[in-house]
């Protein structure tokens, strides 16, 4: 029930700010299927940037327990900030790749 | 558009697919079932609640209190006589240890000191697998009450058993029935990739 009301909520704010955009903007179509398309590219990139953060994690995790005396768990890497830095890193480098 | 834009575009169509499927359909209830053991309480020779952490100070995290009084309603309905409480210090603090404020908390719940044991060196599920059987073989328990979280239970009872101890499940929760809101199913498939991951990943290093 939540959910629904969520998203409801959203689609009626995203209604609202479609709206606003096209009376003050001269907003067209193309221009939001870019923005849509934006948006998708950044959470591609973003989800390559947390496997590969998991992926290297992982990898130097094993080794340091491996190879010294040193106990680094790995649910560590199940953590908010990594996603969030993944989500930074991924914006950044996509509009980098974007204009080059 | 470049080959590698393509694959990025793709992974993110993929990822935002996955996002709502798995937060707004029943499917991370239905792979979370399919991790979890079902619970099969009987009395048994001794109850061994796992390890999950400490925070800095000595509190025990949520995960580590719900296993705790799982352990403790379990020894209070007299399903054993006997509770093993795990868990090492903090890196950062060499006392107390996660065992020994779990100890603290069984005596003032009315359990007597004489029926706890502690291990308190293991870092992982695989070392908890070892050091408690040896603790328990010298007090010739053979069967036990195994409490873990649920989607950590196939793993540890299977590296239990291979310990030769005839383990019974009795898990602390019941999160692949009881995930219902958005986040708490995005939650629960995270948890039921990890832990695949992580049974694979003790099958290739030979501990199952």
């Amino acid at each position: 029930m939540t959910e629904v009301f969520v998203l409801l909520l959203v689609t009626i704010t995203t209604a609202i700010a479609y709206w606003a955009t096209r009376r003050t903007h001269s907003a067209r179509s193309p221009s939001v299927r870019a923005a849509i398309r934006a948006l998708v590219d950044f959470v591609g990139a973003s989800a390559v940037f947390f496997i590969f953060n998991v992926a290297v994690g992982v990898t130097v995790i094993l080794l340091i327990r491996t190879f010294t005396q040193l106990f680094i768990p790995l649910y560590g890497l199940a953590s908010l900030v990594l996603a969030v830095l993944s989500a930074a890193q991924g914006f950044v480098f996509h509009q980098w790749w974007r204009h080059d | 558009m470049s080959y590698w834009q393509r694959i990025i575009r793709g992974i993110g169509i993929l990822t935002l697919i996955l996002f709502f499927v798995l937060g707004l359909t029943p499917v991370s209830n239905v792979a979370g079932r399919a991790v979890a053991v079902a619970p099969r309480v009987e009395s048994t020779e001794a109850i061994v609640v796992l390890a999950a952490g400490l925070f800095r100070g000595g509190q025990l995290v949520d995960e580590s209190m719900r296993r705790f009084m799982k352990g403790v309603e379990l020894y209070k309905k007299g399903f054993a006589p006997l509770i093993v409480l795990s868990g090492r210090a903090r890196g950062d603090e060499p006392v107390p240890t996660e065992a020994e404020v779990r100890a603290q908390l069984a005596e003032v719940a009315g359990i007597p000191r004489a029926a706890i044991l502690k291990e308190e060196t293991a870092n992982t599920t695989q070392e908890e697998s070892i050091r408690i059987p040896a603790l328990l073989k010298e007090r010739n328990v053979k069967r036990i009450l195994l409490v873990t979280e649920s989607l950590h239970m196939r793993r540890s009872k299977m590296v239990f058993e291979r310990a030769g101890l005839q383990v019974l499940a009795a898990p602390s929760d019941d999160f692949p029935n009881s995930a219902r809101s958005a986040g708490d199913r995005i939650w629960l498939s995270m948890r039921v990739a990890m832990e695949s991951t992580a049974i694979l990943y003790y099958r290739l290093a030979g501990y199952l």
